[in-house]
C-alpha cells in the first residue's frame, strides 16, 4: 500500500512540475509549484525521513511561495499580456533536454550501482530527528556554519542591490 | 524552463525543480543504504535554493525597477 502511495505521489510530483514548465502564466506556474513542493514533502514524509518533508512544507514550500508572490504583487503593474509569448527558441529547449534525457536514461539503466539501488531499495524510518541533529552538530558543524554565513552573506546581499536601487532612483 | 523562458521568475522555478530533483535522488539513494547522510545534504540544498531565491527575486525587482522589463535579455545593463 505505502509503495503505490510513493508511486502516486510521484506521479503527481512529474505531473504537477511539467505543468508548472509548460503554463505560460506565471502565477498559474507559480500555484503548479507550490503542488510540486508540497507532493515532494508528501513523498519525504511517506518514505520515513518526517524531518524533511516538516521542513520542506514549513520553510522551503512557504518561504519560497511568498516570496515568489511577493515579487509578483510587487511588479504586477507590468504589462503580462504578452507573457506567453516570451518563448526564446523552444525547439532548441526541448531537443535539448531530450537529448539529456536520453543521455541520462541510458547511465541510469547501464549502471551497476542503479541496478544494486533496485535490487536493496528499503524503507527505513528508525533515523530519528535526533540522529540527524546529532550529526548536524558533531560531524558537519563546520559546513553547518558555512551554511549560516552564506545565509548572513544573503541577506547581506539582498539590502546591497535595494540600497543600490535607491541610489539610481 | 531555463532554456526557453525568458522570464526571471520562470527560470527561477525552473532551478527550483532542478534542486529538487536532486533532492528526490539524493534521499532514494540514502533509504536505499539506510543512512541519513542525504538528510542533511538536502538540509544543506534547501539553504542554498533559499539564498538563491533571495537573490534572484532581488535581481528581479532591481531589473523590474530600473530597465522597466522583466525579460532576462536586458540584465546586463545592471553591471553600469
Amino acid at each position: 500500500m505505502l509503495d503505490w502511495l510513493i508511486i502516486f505521489f510521484c506521479f503527481l510530483a512529474i505531473s504537477s512540475a511539467v505543468t508548472t514548465s509548460m503554463s505560460s502564466k506565471i502565477i498559474r506556474s507559480t500555484f503548479f509549484f507550490g503542488v510540486t513542493l508540497f507532493v515532494i514533502a508528501f513523498v519525504f514524509i511517506s518514505i520515513g525521513s518526517t524531518l524533511l518533508g516538516v521542513v520542506q512544507i514549513l520553510l522551503y514550500t512557504g518561504g519560497t511561495l511568498v516570496l515568489f508572490l511577493f515579487a509578483i504583487i510587487l511588479t504586477a503593474n507590468w504589462d503580462y499580456k504578452n507573457l506567453g509569448e516570451t518563448f526564446n527558441k523552444p525547439i532548441r529547449a526541448i531537443v535539448i533536454s531530450f537529448i539529456f534525457l536520453g543521455i541520462m536514461s541510458y547511465i541510469v539503466s547501464t549502471s551497476p550501482l542503479m541496478k544494486e539501488l533496485a535490487e536493496n531499495f528499503t524503507i527505513n524510518s528508525s533515523n530519528t530527528s535526533k540522529d540527524i541533529s546529532k550529526t548536524l552538530f558533531e560531524d558537519w558543524f563546520v559546513i553547518l556554519e558555512v551554511a549560516s554565513f552564506l545565509l548572513l552573506g544573503t541577506i547581506v546581499g539582498c539590502l546591497t542591490l535595494l540600497k543600490y536601487r535607491k541610489e539610481i532612483s | 524552463m531555463l532554456l526557453s523562458k525568458r522570464h526571471i521568475l520562470s527560470i527561477l522555478i525552473g532551478i527550483e525543480l532542478f534542486l529538487n530533483g536532486i533532492n528526490l535522488m539524493f534521499i532514494t539513494f540514502a533509504k536505499s543504504y539506510s543512512s541519513y547522510v542525504a538528510d542533511i545534504l538536502i538540509l544543506f540544498i534547501l539553504v542554498i535554493t533559499a539564498c538563491e531565491v533571495a537573490i534572484g527575486l532581488a535581481i528581479f525587482i532591481l531589473n523590474q525597477r530600473i530597465n522597466k522589463t522583466i525579460d532576462i535579455s536586458n540584465l546586463e545593463s545592471l553591471k553600469d
